[in-house]
């Protein structure tokens, strides 16, 4: 019986000293943020719920070395050689990249969402063509493979469907998936193993093939000399190992892996205006491409991996923001476009605006303005609605609803 | 607040133990401090909410009061008995069951009456029960009446037992209250239990829920192989398990470290031969409540013939089963239990020892069954799922999403099977006996608890799934 006693109070003694170690560190580590919620906190009791849940968050955000934890989750789970992670917030295909999915039983019905986005292309100036452009699934088909039982979400299924709806409606499309396979870049490298987004390689073959496709529909092809769309122009500066992407971010590098970044910038001469908003915050830039419409902050920052300021793919257009106005200074004389888009037409927008004067984006989620009243008051020459296959929800069509 | 959250572990906790252990000189100051800390537990998930365990607080101490009092005056004591079960009761109904019986109504008339939303005080039954027991024990004189309010407030709200149980009965508790002691070897024995609890909501019940929850998402409503239902019923079966006996060793544990016993709640359930013996380990508090306010005033088992025997059972079962929630499903899985108890009992199949891995058999089908028609939403759902189970729609037998569940939560499954059987208990007693292998065992045990705690955290920092099962009780 003495052992018995010995040994459970060997094991009290350490868990008392974790405890009070961890809740220390813990207390320091959100001291801060806990102080501030309470500072603007309204201390009425119809209030308390919502301050609970603020303080909560706080508690459960600034967790002392939350990611050293998140890492560790994440080793166990490779040790237990699982393809999901956190009941399918993650899974891992047959090479090991990451993909979102959910159980779903077929495609969605999407005709709400094409009947806005036909409904919007009616409200435009008769001289403003519409085009939506289908960015590519991670899910790639002919390709990606997820082990036995692995549940696919239909997301290129839904997006058959949302194409063949736009083009019933006369609606102009470009699908950037056909093709994908026949690039030239090996389909392992087409997208991020820890992300969701295609690599910056991909991107630049997307706005080849854009600009191909815009080439038939006006007088004067946007790259005759195929000089822009052209990689042999542009620098390619490799970084090894150094991504952690939105879906790595979630189990950690253990469990996910890393990706290379290539930052992709033209060597020939430029000059740009860039313009972004949202919310409150706005800021001009001038200069080069490199200097104007990339920020090299990610890719330089030090000690905060997991941190979403440290997102490699945010290098381009200083990623998602509500609205952006790109002017390219050499070509006064070019198309001005209007992309309403997701986060992964952003790289492939970045390198249009080589070949075009204007472009301006908005991005459903934080433009709080009428998107079809800016579309139609701005003297524009082509809008492109570029919502890729796995948002294709409401959120990103905020305009033409019937309701 | 749960258990399993950061917020308990690393500030509740600690900061609540460091102030009770500050305060050991004064029984009354413990207490106050297990009292206001209980309160804010309740309150910060249900601000509200604290109001309506206040006032149940409130009226059972009036009751208990005047119960004593008129002790003696049979007709006035079993008056008040009355309106306290009617206030208590009211109570629960209102909340819980207002709303079922409303749609009864509707689905039956032409009335069309409103339904209204109510939401459900988070752990109302196991409160209500709690105030039950404390007026009814002190009228039967197993514990004296608390002239202080404050007692009375603390045995109801005490926050280990407060949102999942076990149930204290009063004269259980009364007596430790003001006469409890604390000691480090029940401290260390309360640590050890705590983390034991929280492995097993934290890593076996979480982890089977995820895939309960996506089977029966689509088992009962649409069709699926019969070994993906089997293997969602199995998983729900592991999850339930794990995750009220879990609550149940972090609530034995925390009162041990606070200096409390309370008694066992689950006693390897799934190792019975019969649902009698069933219900002997599972919700252990439960069974006991009703046996001893309910079943025993009946007349229990000692009745003059087997007819009001199982119509003391079909009532027991009956009110067991609509405690655990307010739909048709539990009332079901209630009167299954009776069926299966009273057949046991008629036949006296639960006193056998023959054909033991059989009716083991038995029992754990009756079980699993059970706990599909528990899980449902409702009883169509219910039947569609048992549909599934048998293959009485033609989806074949394999899939593979079976086997990728499998694959996934192989060591979850393992893990889980092996320790419903008492393993644990006996490497204990072999530690104990001295046996030939316990010095490694000895040697391993604190490394092993602390590494499961630790793996615990990192699961909650990470934020995994962490479903919370008691809404409805």
């Amino acid at each position: 019986m003495h052992n018995f006693f010995a040994k459970k109070r060997i094991t009290a003694f350490l868990f008392i000293l974790v405890l009070v170690t961890f809740s220390v560190l813990n207390i320091i580590q959100s001291f801060g943020p806990i102080q501030k919620t309470l500072a603007s906190a309204d201390f009425h009791y119809s209030e308390a719920k919502e301050l609970i849940h603020e303080l909560d968050n706080d508690i459960n955000e600034h967790v002392f070395d939350k990611f050293g934890f998140v890492e560790a989750y994440g080793y166990m789970q490779s040790l237990m050689w699982k393809n999901e992670e956190n009941n399918f917030e993650v899974v891992k295909d047959m090479e090991g990249k990451l993909h979102y999915t959910y159980f779903a039983t077929g495609p969605t019905d999407t005709k709400d969402l094409s009947d806005r986005v036909a409904a919007l292309g009616a409200h435009l100036d008769p001289k403003t063509k519409l085009t939506y452009v289908m960015t590519p699934d991670k899910y790639v088909r002919g390709y990606t493979q997820f082990p036995e039982g692995i549940p696919y979400n239909y997301n290129n299924e839904t997006a058959d469907g949302f194409l063949t709806n736009l083009k019933q409606d006369g609606i102009d499309t470009v699908d950037l998936r056909e093709g994908l396979l026949e690039s030239g870049i090996p389909a392992k490298d087409l997208f991020f193993t820890t992300d969701h987004h295609w690599k910056i390689k991909t991107a630049f073959w997307a706005f080849g093939q854009l600009v191909n496709h815009l080439d038939g529909m006006y007088d004067k092809p946007l790259d005759p000399d195929h000089y822009f769309t052209d990689l042999n122009n542009y620098n390619v500066v490799p970084y090894q190992d150094i991504f952690i992407g939105s879906q790595g971010r979630k189990a950690g590098k253990y469990f996910a892996g890393d990706d290379d970044f290539d930052l992709i910038y033209p060597k020939f001469k430029t000059d740009y205006s860039f313009y972004f908003k949202t919310g409150e915050t706005e800021a001009t830039l001038n200069g080069r491409f490199e200097d104007a419409l990339l920020t090299t902050y990610p890719l330089n920052v030090q000690g905060a991996t997991y941190d979403l300021t440290a997102d490699k793919y945010f290098t381009y257009l200083y990623g998602n923001q509500g609205i952006v106005h790109v002017v390219n200074k050499d070509k006064p004389n070019g198309l001005k476009v209007l992309f309403i888009k997701d986060s992964l037409a952003v790289p492939m927008i970045s390198f249009l605006s080589t070949v075009v004067s204007e472009i301006y984006l908005i991005d459903p989620r934080y433009y709080t303005g009428d998107i079809v009243d800016f579309a139609c008051k701005t003297d524009l020459d082509h809008v492109f609605v570029s919502i890729s296959p796995q948002d294709l929800v409401d959120e990103f069509f905020p305009y033409g609803s019937k309701d | 607040m749960l258990f399993s959250s950061v917020i308990f572990l690393f500030y509740f906790l600690p900061l609540v133990l460091g102030l009770y252990y500050i305060l050991r000189f004064s029984v009354t100051a413990k207490n106050m401090l297990l009292l206001v800390a209980s309160l804010f537990f309740y309150a910060w998930g249900e601000p509200w909410f604290v109001l309506i365990m206040l006032a149940s607080i409130c009226f059972n101490y009036i009751f208990a009061l005047l119960v004593d009092k008129f002790r003696e005056r049979r007709n006035a004591a079993y008056t008040i008995i009355t309106l306290m079960l009617i206030v208590n009761l009211g109570m629960l109904f209102v909340f819980k069951y207002m709303a079922f019986a409303l749609r009864i109504v509707n689905e039956n008339t032409s009335f069309g009456l409103n339904i209204p939303n109510i939401a459900l005080p988070l752990g109302i039954s196991f409160f209500t029960f709690h105030g039950i027991s404390y007026v009814i024990d002190v009228y039967r004189g197993h514990g004296a009446v608390q002239k202080n309010l404050f007692y009375v407030a603390l045995y109801i709200s005490f926050f280990p037992q407060l949102i999942a149980g076990p149930i204290l009965r009063y004269n259980t508790i009364a007596d430790q209250m003001v006469n409890r002691k604390e000691s480090w070897d029940k401290f260390a024995l309360g640590c050890c239990r705590f983390i034991v609890g929280l492995g097993k909501k934290v890593l076996l019940s979480n982890s089977m829920a995820i895939v309960a929850d996506h089977i029966f998402s689509i088992g009962g409503t649409s069709g699926i192989p019969a070994s993906l239902a089997w293997l969602g019923a199995i998983a729900y079966t592991l999850q339930i398990y794990f995750d009220f006996s879990g609550y149940s060793d972090m609530a034995i544990g925390l009162a041990l470290m606070f200096g409390f016993k309370f008694e066992e709640n689950f006693r390897y359930p799934y190792i019975s031969r019969s649902i009698t013996e069933f219900w002997r380990r599972w919700h252990i508090s439960l069974g006991t409540w009703f046996k001893e306010y309910v079943y025993f005033p009946l007349g229990g088992s000692r009745v003059t013939n087997k007819d009001k025997m199982i119509r003391n059972l079909l009532i027991v079962w009956g009110l067991t089963g609509v405690w655990h929630g307010a739909e048709w499903t539990f009332v079901v899985w209630g009167l299954i239990n009776f069926a299966f108890i009273a057949l046991e009992k008629i036949s006296n199949l639960d006193k056998g020892t023959r054909f033991n891995p059989l009716r083991h058999l038995y029992a754990m089908f009756i079980v699993v069954i059970g706990w599909v028609i528990f899980r449902s939403p409702d009883l169509l759902q219910a039947g569609n799922y048992l549909g599934n189970m048998f293959g009485l729609y033609g989806n074949g037998f394999w899939s593979d999403t079976t086997w990728m569940f499998l694959k996934e939560y192989a060591l979850f499954f393992i893990l889980g099977i092996l320790f419903c059987m008492p393993i644990a208990t006996r490497m204990n007693k072999l530690m104990v006996d001295g046996a030939r292998f316990s010095k490694p065992l000895e040697l391993v045990y604190p490394v092993t608890i602390i590494v499961l705690f630790l793996v615990c955290v990192s699961y909650l920092v990470k934020g995994t799934y962490n479903p919370f099962i008691y809404f409805n009780f």
